[in-house]
């Protein structure tokens, strides 16, 4: 496959630094425990449409963004992201001919992923563990919302043609 | 360059080898050593215009309910100020003699004299969205000569500590977090404890408090200064519950924190590093 010539990709930076912002607010009252994962959902997407450019050491990068920006040690989120980025990957071909509702499934199981391993390291470093399996509500919260960023995004890439 | 499906999952699945070798070594070096913090620190810097802009509907929407208030509701606000100022003060009146007076009994005993400390006050701009940890962030950091350990207290008790700083912004762990600690001591009798936080804010637990400690509800517990991190005699919570089971090790004690964890705009961080009269001068203080 040819890779594309660069084009308009502060698109993709620019939405990540907005679902950045977003993950930022505190929402009010059991709505914190399903709080969407703003920037993973717009990573995936962003691996998903172009893969060529985001791929499994962006997502490590970005993920080592969220560590610090949380204030986790430096690498939890990194690792997460970059196994979320590997199975996106794997899978691109065949979630991106899925109509978006079949999508958001595939992103239940990613978000999935993600939150069982942070999950993992969090216990194995002793940070803040909840009670029971809550720490997966965002998996639902970030499916639901799927469809929304989809195609959010994706007019965003057509229209500022971004490759 | 023309390449078939599985030639690209076997990229990938090299990348991922590579990508997961290299977050471990990242993982562990920050965990176990403490070389990236610099690293940290910048990246942390450069994230601070984030903060900022994710502050600002808080702070404009506080203008908003400042700038619109009734002026009846102004007025009553400063005759009840007015009346706190005047308790307030006369409990000062003697202060300075009583101050005096303590010294000069403490310098009798051949005790070591109780330093005054110096404070920074600092605003809220953030509070971390993970549901599981209590985190806020200040807007003071190392600029401002905030360093990592140092305690933060509101106007009825102490909040937590500093666990992280970058240049402009600084991030506090909250004394509800189920990961922190204080030593702390009964104010009405000296018994030495421990209060843990819970992970809910409006409980804190006492740890292993033997079967036949004095501790009654309604106690207050202040600060020991053991451990030298949190400087003496700050309140920091009031027991609400005490459980003696016969036949147990403990007694389970739960307690309520003073400070207004979950409300809290407005906080002081607590100079203990730069108070000895040598370099009284040199550090500003606000």
């Amino acid at each position: 496959m040819e890779i594309p010539k660069a084009n308009n990709l502060w698109v993709p930076y620019a939405t990540l630094i907005f679902a950045f912002l977003l993950g930022t607010f505190v929402l009010p009252g059991w709505m914190v425990y399903v709080a969407p994962e703003w920037v993973l959902l717009v990573l995936i997407y962003w691996v998903l449409a172009i893969p060529y450019r985001f791929g499994i050491f962006s997502a490590l990068f970005i993920g080592l963004v969220v560590d610090v920006h949380r204030g986790l040690p430096l690498g939890l989120n990194g690792l997460a992201f970059a196994v979320v980025a590997f199975s996106a990957l794997a899978l691109h071909q065949r979630i991106r001919i899925y109509p978006p509702v079949q999508q958001a499934g595939m992103v239940l199981l990613l978000v999935g992923i993600y939150l069982l391993l942070k999950q993992t390291l969090r216990s194995m470093m002793g940070i803040g563990v909840g009670p029971g399996v809550l720490y997966l509500a965002p998996a639902l919260s970030s499916a639901l919302l799927w469809p929304v960023i989809y195609l959010t995004l994706r007019s965003l890439r057509i229209r500022y043609r971004v490759r | 360059m023309s390449s078939s499906l599985f030639q690209e999952r076997r990229v990938y699945s090299k990348r991922l080898v590579w990508a997961l070798l290299l977050a471990g070594l990242i993982l562990l070096a920050d965990w176990r050593f403490t070389q990236l913090s610099y690293a940290r620190q910048a990246v942390s810097a450069t994230l601070a215009p984030v903060r900022w802009v994710a502050s600002v509907p808080g702070s404009v929407s506080d203008w908003a309910s400042r700038s619109m208030v009734s002026r009846s509701a102004l007025i009553e606000e400063n005759a009840q100020l007015r009346a706190q100022l005047f308790v307030l003060e006369r409990r000062s009146q003697q202060m300075i003699s009583l101050e005096i007076e303590n010294r000069r009994l403490r310098q009798l005993l051949n005790a070591t004299e109780v330093l005054d400390d110096r404070f920074i006050s600092a605003e809220l701009i953030g509070v971390d969205p993970d549901p599981f940890t209590h985190h806020v962030i200040l807007n003071r950091g190392t600029r401002d000569n905030v360093y990592v350990g140092q305690p933060v207290i509101d106007a009825h008790g102490l909040i937590g500590q500093v666990i992280e700083v970058d240049p402009f912004t600084s991030r506090v762990l909250l004394i509800g977090d189920a990961n922190h600690a204080v030593p702390v001591q009964v104010n009405r009798n000296g018994v030495r404890t421990t209060v843990s936080g819970t992970g809910d804010l409006s409980e804190l637990s006492l740890m292993f408090v033997p079967e036949t400690a004095d501790i009654e509800e309604g106690d207050l517990l202040v600060t020991s200064g053991l451990g030298g991190r949190f400087p003496m005699g700050y309140p920091v919570a009031e027991v609400t519950r005490v459980e003696r089971q016969p036949g147990a090790q403990f007694s389970e004690v739960r307690a309520r924190p003073l400070a207004e964890l979950d409300r809290t705009r407005h906080v002081l961080l607590v100079d203990t590093q730069n108070n000895d009269r040598g370099r009284r001068g040199d550090t500003q203080g606000e």
